[in-house]
């Protein structure tokens, strides 16, 4: 019998025992690449699901941001549907059917919130200024501010013209709906179109509101947060303490 | 302590606002309930600005720009911001404006958009420039 002759020369020895050892070598390495592969797939695949989800939660918290301002102002004592007897008053958490009782003695309790100094007035003072409101009713518009600004100057956008032009529309409806004369208009009908407009979903309201809301938050973010580099140690931005 | 809490640029804006304010009703309507031909934003941001609307190009004309920039020329370091907008389909046109300040006018306007008997708007010593100048 004629041995079998290896085709290619080779200093591999070329019993099978060798062979078989080789092409185990072979796959374990094919299966170890193949391992790797997988894993890296899985890491990117689960990359994209975090970020299809991270887009998800930012989609639904543009959609519900009003709602969730509004609900997190209700904790305060509002309820624009049903007043409150407010806090620390006699009765105070039930509901009334009496608005007025609600006027009468719970509007700081309601207002407290919006008592903020300076920043942008969410029921715009060009809208009201020229209206014959009176003093307490206009002062529920005055108070009702974002409180101080600091994220950004002032460019070409008419982005403001839109709100004051969306808030008028809101007003007229507001008064002509609910049958108001505009010097009868009462503190806490004031009060029912603030956070109406806080809570309003038209884009020219909501989308400045929440610009405002999302550009003071970076600014305090990138004011107050210290970026930390793994090798440097902590990294201090230019103008990082305030306050 | 002031509306804007201890911020001692709010007398400036609150006074800047005012004069801005007389300006423009001498010229137009400004918006109220119903709307005008220019508004004035009145709330303070914490920048030396003051940033105006303007719907009604008669307000443009360079007279009025003319008083704005000497109304400025008291406010070092403040500038007025002037958008102008095209109501109510705002998308209609881009972003355009001036930049009023004491030295000089950034002028972004975009004429092209506008009806031919004011395409040919001009400021004396003004500069052709965008919204980050």
């Amino acid at each position: 019998m004629i041995p079998y002759k290896w085709p290619v020369a080779t200093s591999v020895p070329q019993n099978p025992h060798v062979r078989f050892e080789i092409a185990k070598a072979l796959r374990t390495l094919l299966e170890d690449g193949d391992e790797k592969l997988r894993q890296r797939r899985a890491e990117i695949a689960s990359i994209k699901r975090g970020l299809a989800e991270l887009a998800r939660d930012l989609a639904k918290l543009r959609r519900e941001a009003s709602s969730l301002i509004l609900s997190a102002l209700c904790k305060y004592g509002y309820n624009s549907a049903e007043p409150r007897v407010p806090k620390y008053s006699p009765g105070g958490g039930q509901w009334t059917d009496n608005g007025t009782q609600f006027a009468a003695s719970g509007m700081d309790d309601a207002t407290s919130i919006l008592r903020s100094r300076g920043g942008h007035h969410f029921v715009p003072r060009a809208v009201y200024k020229d209206l014959p409101l009176k003093l307490e009713t206009k002062k529920v518009f005055d108070d009702a501010r974002t409180g101080p600004l600091k994220g950004g100057r002032h460019g070409w956008d008419a982005d403001h013209d839109a709100y004051n032009q969306a808030a008028a529309d809101a007003l007229k409806k507001f008064l002509t709906g609910n049958g108001i004369e505009p010097q009868d208009m009462t503190p806490e009908q004031a009060l029912r179109f603030v956070f109406y407009i806080i809570g309003s979903n038209d884009p020219r309201i909501h989308d400045l509101n929440l610009r405002l809301y999302r550009r003071e938050m970076l600014r305090y973010i990138l004011h107050h947060m210290r970026l930390i580099d793994p090798l440097e140690g902590p990294l201090e931005i230019e103008g990082g303490s305030d306050e | 302590m002031n509306d804007q809490g201890s911020d001692p640029q709010y007398e400036t804006f609150d006074s800047l606002m005012r004069a801005v304010n007389a300006v423009l009703e001498q010229y137009g309507k400004h918006d109220s309930l119903d709307p005008g031909d220019y508004s004035v934003y009145e709330d303070y941001w914490g920048f030396p600005q003051v940033k105006v609307s303007i719907a009604n190009l008669k307000m443009l004309e360079p007279v009025v720009i003319r008083k704005l920039q000497q109304v400025i020329r008291a406010y070092p370091e403040w500038e007025i911001v002037v958008a102008v907008v095209r109501r109510p389909n705002y998308r209609d046109w881009p972003e355009m404006g001036l930049y009023i300040r004491r030295n000089e006018i950034i002028d972004g306007l975009q004429r092209q958009y506008f009806p031919k008997e004011f395409q040919n708007i001009e400021y004396e010593g003004a500069k052709r420039g965008t919204a980050d100048d």
